[in-house]
């Protein structure tokens, strides 16, 4: 696993939830983008699993309510390199 | 656009999510029965909340053949974790035909979720294990809670097209122009010249056609609906028990059908209910409707559209709306002054394993499908 920028993190969710990146911030909302909805919730899942071998439980997953949470989730698993 | 995960990795990241075993998680999917209605209404009540209006055990049991399986044409499955019922998928089974091939299939209706397992994509993985099992599977109609996945788990068709014929131009002129006194002539010129048009189109009917109501459907329908199947279309199967059950035995909507007699044969039919529209109109709602695939079929449609024409004056509509997906019926609706006008919810999308039936998929052959192929009955 190779750990990643908070600006790359930002791509991969902006790829993830099809968003344009400029859009996305530690701050914004999970319900201000329109993609992460259940089936962006699963990319996400998906992207986290495959490429830092995070494992998303249903409860870590739902409490997720904003891009900074996922880069929180990140940090915490020594995949964000700054 | 990201891409979707496969089955077997949607598989392995929501059986873990859910803390199962892959093959539990397979194994917990399971048809609904009459035992699960009380945790299926509460599903439903946690999932719709204040907005659950209809959702009733009787309506659940009639949609989803609960306690009387094969009488209808639904299915409810269910996620089961134990006894424990975590997510719903309603169906119906659909037999698709084309060129006289029929390929076995279900409809999707709709998902639910219990909310603590929103997010980790089992309403995804419920949709993809029924494709997985199923040679043919269609989404008709999305909301925005389903739209990702109609269009990104399976293929999307062009939409159906959703039509309507105004008594009153008024409200709508209203709306697009906000000028009152300018939109109050229009309206009233428009409205004035449409009655017009419709006398006009009315009066040349086919005074042979003979529009009569229908209290049942009877094995006599069979002879229609073959043929009703023209040119290289893709239709939806419907035979009496279905019809029976899709417009008769519905315990939430009552619907009124009329057949039409060519002589003594049955040349048509179509199904209505008014409705309240959501600024508070009467609405009437062409829900069904079948003609033969002949030049014949279309002066029978024109009749039981103008004998609806009457029936939605007589009931005080503003306007009468059909949601289409037939060329050949949809040249009557416009000829007969119905406008089509855009509609987000009428999707269409399928996703199919017969190879022959996905090659004419892919070459474009048009859709034979009608309201009654939805689960619109609020």
């Amino acid at each position: 696993m190779k750990p990643i920028s908070t600006s790359q993190a930002l791509h991969l969710l902006a790829e993830t939830f099809d968003e344009p990146v400029d859009r996305l911030a530690p701050a914004t909302a999970r319900d201000a983008i329109a993609g992460w909805d259940s089936m962006g919730a699963l990319s996400l899942m998906a992207e986290l699993d495959e490429r830092f071998n995070i494992e998303l439980t249903a409860e870590a997953s739902r409490a997720m309510a904003r891009v900074a949470d996922v880069i929180e989730l990140l940090r915490r698993h020594g995949a964000l390199a700054d | 656009m990201a891409r979707v995960p496969s089955y077997p990795k949607t598989t392995a990241l929501v059986s873990r999510a859910l803390g199962l075993k892959p093959e539990a998680l397979a194994a917990g999917f399971v048809a609904a029965t009459r035992a699960d209605l009380a945790q299926l209404v509460e599903l439903r009540r946690q999932v719709i909340g204040a907005a659950l209006t209809w959702d009733d055990p009787s309506y659940l049991a009639w949609r989803y053949d609960l306690g009387s399986p094969g009488r209808g044409g639904g299915e409810c499955w269910v996620v089961k974790r134990g006894d424990d019922l975590l997510a719903m998928l309603g169906s119906e089974r659909i037999r698709v035909l084309h060129q006289g091939r029929a390929v076995d299939g279900l409809s999707v209706m709709d998902i639910a979720v219990r909310p603590e397992f929103d997010g980790v994509g089992l309403g995804v993985w419920m949709a993809m294990h029924l494709c997985e099992c199923t040679d043919c599977v269609l989404a008709i109609g999305s909301n925005e809670n389903s739209r990702a996945l109609v269009t990104r788990v399976f293929e999307r068709l062009p939409d159906r097209r959703s039509y309507a014929h105004l008594f009153e131009f008024g409200p709508t002129f209203q709306r697009r122009w906000k000028v009152g006194v300018l939109a109050q002539a229009a309206a009233a010129l428009a409205g004035a010249g449409m009655a017009l048009w419709r006398a006009g189109t009315c009066l040349t009917r086919a005074r042979s056609v003979r529009i009569e109501p229908l209290a049942r459907f009877d094995a006599g329908i069979d002879a229609l609906v073959n043929a009703s199947r023209g040119g290289p279309e893709i239709s939806v199967d419907r035979d009496e028990r279905f019809q029976n059950w899709r417009l008769f035995e519905n315990p939430r909507t009552a619907y009124t059908v009329w057949a039409a007699r060519d002589g003594a044969e049955l040349a048509g039919w179509i199904a209505v209910r008014p409705k309240a529209s959501e600024d508070g109109k009467q609405v009437l709602v062409i829900e069904d409707m079948l003609v033969r695939a002949n030049a014949r079929g279309a002066a029978v449609l024109t009749a039981l559209l103008c004998h609806t024409f009457q029936h939605a004056k007589a009931l005080g509509c503003e306007r009468i709306t059909v949601i289409a997906c037939h060329p050949r019926n949809e040249k009557v609706l416009r000829r007969l002054g119905f406008f089509a006008h855009r509609a987000d919810a009428e999707t269409l999308s399928v996703r199919c394993r017969d190879a022959a039936l996905t090659e004419a998929i892919a070459a474009g052959v048009p859709w034979h499908l009608t309201g009654a192929n939805t689960d619109r009955d609020d």
